[in-house]
């Protein structure tokens, strides 16, 4: 029978688990989600992701990325195993101060304007002196012209815009993205990969699930998921990424 | 480009970042306040004010105007308590659902995403809204328990002040003991079987109280307080003792809510109050569900074989069945209960409480609803609707079958329920004669709910607002009062039990079964949305 509470067990530490390394930016020890209909991340998933890595996250729809992303942010409680970000485990304060975690779908607050919405963000993090680089991000989008408005009304596009400024502004270590490039035009899309490449180059490690090929030159390495189980962990090739997206 | 996003040292302060919450909760809770049209809001107010007035004044003539004796009222506070213990339990046992499904709270969905994301203690951002949520509890209660109050004064000869004192200070506390209770189970993280299990066992426990007479159940004895009035008793005290430490329980751990849940819940809960807004009552259904994971079951109860070459078997009638025999054991739960609540409450229009045939009606049509579940499956994916060769609503009818023949099952459950109130006799001589119109009318009425879909707002607008408010109106009243229309044909049974005038109930049947035939003629004629 199973337990009456689904609270979280105890997290292992370096001493208990002798796998874990606390120098990883990203680590998935066992890490599982099964919904119960055999959709999600059903095969335990072992992997390591080290500091200043840019990882494209490739498979076909239903393969588990979504969910995977969810687990290392702590947006999913795993059904096993464990997602630690710089060694602390999923969902900690340590781990959300050095986590930035952008949805597929960007979530916005319908009462505040863009500018409201970067503040907040950026205070509720601690930033230090990020007005500047506020300024540089909404230019380098484009979104100078709209932010007094409300971005809740604003288009697909342009809410996305909004959801990666949101994630670039806050300090952060690792970035966990879901297909950032939906919705984007091609100037935004351009800007995006520079900003991941200048990230990256920073020390930040990144974890993009898209199947963008303009991304490829940049990344460092592609881990393929097919049927909730890894399929491939190696470079990333445009002929590889579309072998694993096709599969 | 400025300085980058990756910062080489991470000190968290948390005080900091708490004070920054609280800051700019501050700014927003300004820039919603700004766009509050205070013209329109002061009108709903009054409306809303307006309405409970009504229903106070209607609710208060419909009551007997002669008062119980001194004595009469003691002996109604010794029994009233346990029936009013079980409907406490009822409520608490929502709260304790609820809670397993990491209810009650619903955060926005950018609540959860950027501020329990944040470094900020978890309890700090979903205190405030717990507060609001238990606040806001007590005054629905305390609004509720007044009604009761204002209205029970009436009939017992007791000081009308305290009456409502009494019962508003009862209702705000199992408001807010629901509420507590809910935040107490996600906060644990109870799963839903053990919540469930406690819910069931407070029901027993107000149940026996009425099959033994005792008051021992903590929720008769909470509700021993709306009496006081007229019998003082201590031990009243002691469940809000409990209620004070639920409280106090819940705010404790409530930052340990699951983000999974709350995630879900506050995606969910937004479309829900969309579709609220314009009256989608299909898509409010399937929200609902969905809110508390009312999934079809991976096996049905009973798998339904292929047909062979020949089968005789409609192919509509199958499908209508293979939905059912999927239906999640909550759901039949609830048919039943409603279907016994409609029995009860047909039991007391005959024991002379009129109004309560709208609630009987109500409660049949909330039943007929989920028995339309295969017709609302066809009006979700119209592509298969519309490509059936015939009228378009001729398709609607031949689901109308199942559902039918699920409300005939019901209306037995009704009945039986009835037997509590009403001797045997008067139910199975009413009931043979009733139970085909009703649970057709039923039927009928929620499958044209159902067909009507979404109001075209947009279309509905040129008729001006005060025309489209009636429209509106009518769209949510007409399908119900349907059902109501088919039950009243028993107000010509009389009282007697032994000079029951079955011929008058079944000839009042025919005019019943008019409002019927023509809800049927105008299904027939339905079509799919994008036809």
């Amino acid at each position: 029978m199973t337990s009456a509470f689904s609270l979280p067990k105890q997290p292992p530490t370096t001493a208990t688990e002798p796998r874990l390394d606390p120098g990883a930016a990203l680590q998935a020890l066992d890490l599982a989600k099964d919904y119960g209909d055999g959709m999600g991340l059903t095969t335990q998933l072992d992997l390591k992701i080290g500091s200043g890595e840019l990882v494209m996250l490739v498979g076909p729809n239903g393969a588990g990325k979504s969910t995977f992303l969810g687990l290392a942010s702590g947006m999913l409680e795993a059904t096993s195993g464990w997602a630690f970000i710089q060694g602390h485990p999923a969902g900690t304060v340590e781990a959300r101060a050095a986590l930035s975690y952008l949805p597929d779908n960007p979530v916005l607050y319908d009462d505040l304007s863009l500018s409201e919405h970067i503040e907040y963000v950026a205070r509720l993090h601690q930033t230090v002196e990020w007005e500047d680089y506020a300024d540089d991000l909404v230019e380098m989008f484009g979104l100078t012209d709209r932010v007094d408005d409300l971005p809740s009304r604003f288009s697909r596009g342009l809410k996305q815009k909004t959801g990666l400024i949101l994630g670039l502004i806050r300090p952060f270590r690792v970035m966990l993205v879901d297909e950032p490039f939906v919705g984007l035009d091609t100037p935004g899309q351009e800007t995006l990969v520079e900003i991941m490449s200048d990230v990256v180059a920073q020390g930040a490690t990144i974890v993009c699930s898209t199947h963008q090929l303009d991304l490829v030159p940049s990344a460092t390495r592609c881990i393929g998921l097919r049927d909730g189980e890894l399929a491939y962990d190696g470079p990333a090739t445009e002929a590889k990424i579309r072998e694993l997206v096709g599969g | 480009m400025s300085s980058g996003p990756v910062d080489s040292m991470f000190v968290i302060d948390l005080e900091a970042t708490t004070a920054a919450l609280h800051e700019l909760r501050r700014t927003r809770r300004h820039n919603r306040l700004s766009d509050v049209h205070w013209i329109d809001a002061l009108y709903r107010v009054y409306m809303v004010g307006l309405a409970t007035v009504i229903f106070v004044m209607f609710a208060s003539s419909q009551l007997p105007n002669n008062r119980l004796s001194v004595s009469e009222a003691a002996d109604f506070a010794t029994t009233a308590p346990i029936w009013l213990g079980l409907a406490f339990a009822a409520v608490i046992g929502i709260g304790l659902r609820s809670g397993g499904r990491g209810g009650p709270l619903v955060l926005e969905a950018p609540v959860v995403m950027h501020e329990l994301s944040a470094p900020v203690p978890r309890s700090e951002v979903v205190r405030g809204p717990a507060i609001k949520q238990l606040r806001f509890l007590a005054f629905a209660g305390g609004v509720a328990g007044a009604i009761v109050g204002e209205l029970a004064a009436r009939r017992l000869p007791v000081n009308p002040v305290a009456s409502i004192v009494s019962c508003a200070a009862t209702f705000a506390i199992v408001g807010v003991a629901a509420s507590a209770t809910a935040m107490t189970i996600s906060g644990r993280r109870v799963r839903w079987w053990p919540a469930n299990a406690m819910a069931v066992a407070l029901l027993a426990w107000s149940t026996i109280d009425i099959l033994t007479g005792h008051q021992t159940s903590p929720l008769t004895l909470l509700a021993d307080l709306a009496f006081w009035p007229i019998t003082f008793r201590a031990l009243a005290l002691i469940p809000v003792a409990i209620v004070g430490l639920l409280v106090f329980l819940a705010l404790q751990r409530i930052g340990e809510l699951s983000i999974e849940h709350a995630l879900r819940r506050a995606g969910l809960v937004a479309q829900l109050r969309f579709a609220v807004t314009l009256q989608d009552v299909r898509t409010v259904v399937l929200l609902r569900r969905q809110l508390s994971q009312e999934n079809p079951r991976l096996r049905p109860w009973i798998r339904i074989g292929r047909a062979k070459r020949r089968s005789f078997i409609p192919p509509v009638w199958k499908r209508d069945w293979q939905s059912y025999l999927r239906f999640p054991l909550p759901r039949i739960a609830r048919m039943v209960l409603m279907a016994a609540l409609g029995g009860l409450a047909i039991g007391a229009v005959w024991r002379g409480t009129i109004p309560a045939i709208m609630l009987a009606g109500f409660a049949l049509y909330i039943v007929a609803y989920d028995a339309a579940e295969p017709t609302a499956q066809e009006v979700d994916h119209p592509t298969r609707w519309e490509s059936y060769p015939d009228a378009p609503g001729a398709f609607l009818l031949q689901h109308l079958a199942a559902a039918f023949a699920i409300m005939v099952l019901m209306g037995f459950v009704a009945g039986a329920a009835a037997t509590i109130l009403v001797p045997f006799a008067v139910v199975w001589k009413i009931g043979l004669i009733l139970i085909i119109p009703v649970s057709l009318a039923a039927a009928v009425a929620a499958t044209i709910s159902t067909a009507m879909g979404a109001p075209d707002v947009a279309g509905l607008s040129g008729l001006g607002p005060d025309v489209m408010g009636w429209v509106m109106l009518a769209r949510l009243v007409i399908p119900p009062a349907i059902v109501v229309v088919s039950l009243l044909p028993m107000l010509n049974a009389g009282s007697d039990p032994e000079m029951l005038n079955t011929t008058k109930v079944g000839n009042a049947t025919v005019y019943a079964l008019f409002a019927v035939g023509g809800a049927i003629i105008y299904l027939r004629t339905r079509k799919p949305k994008h036809l």
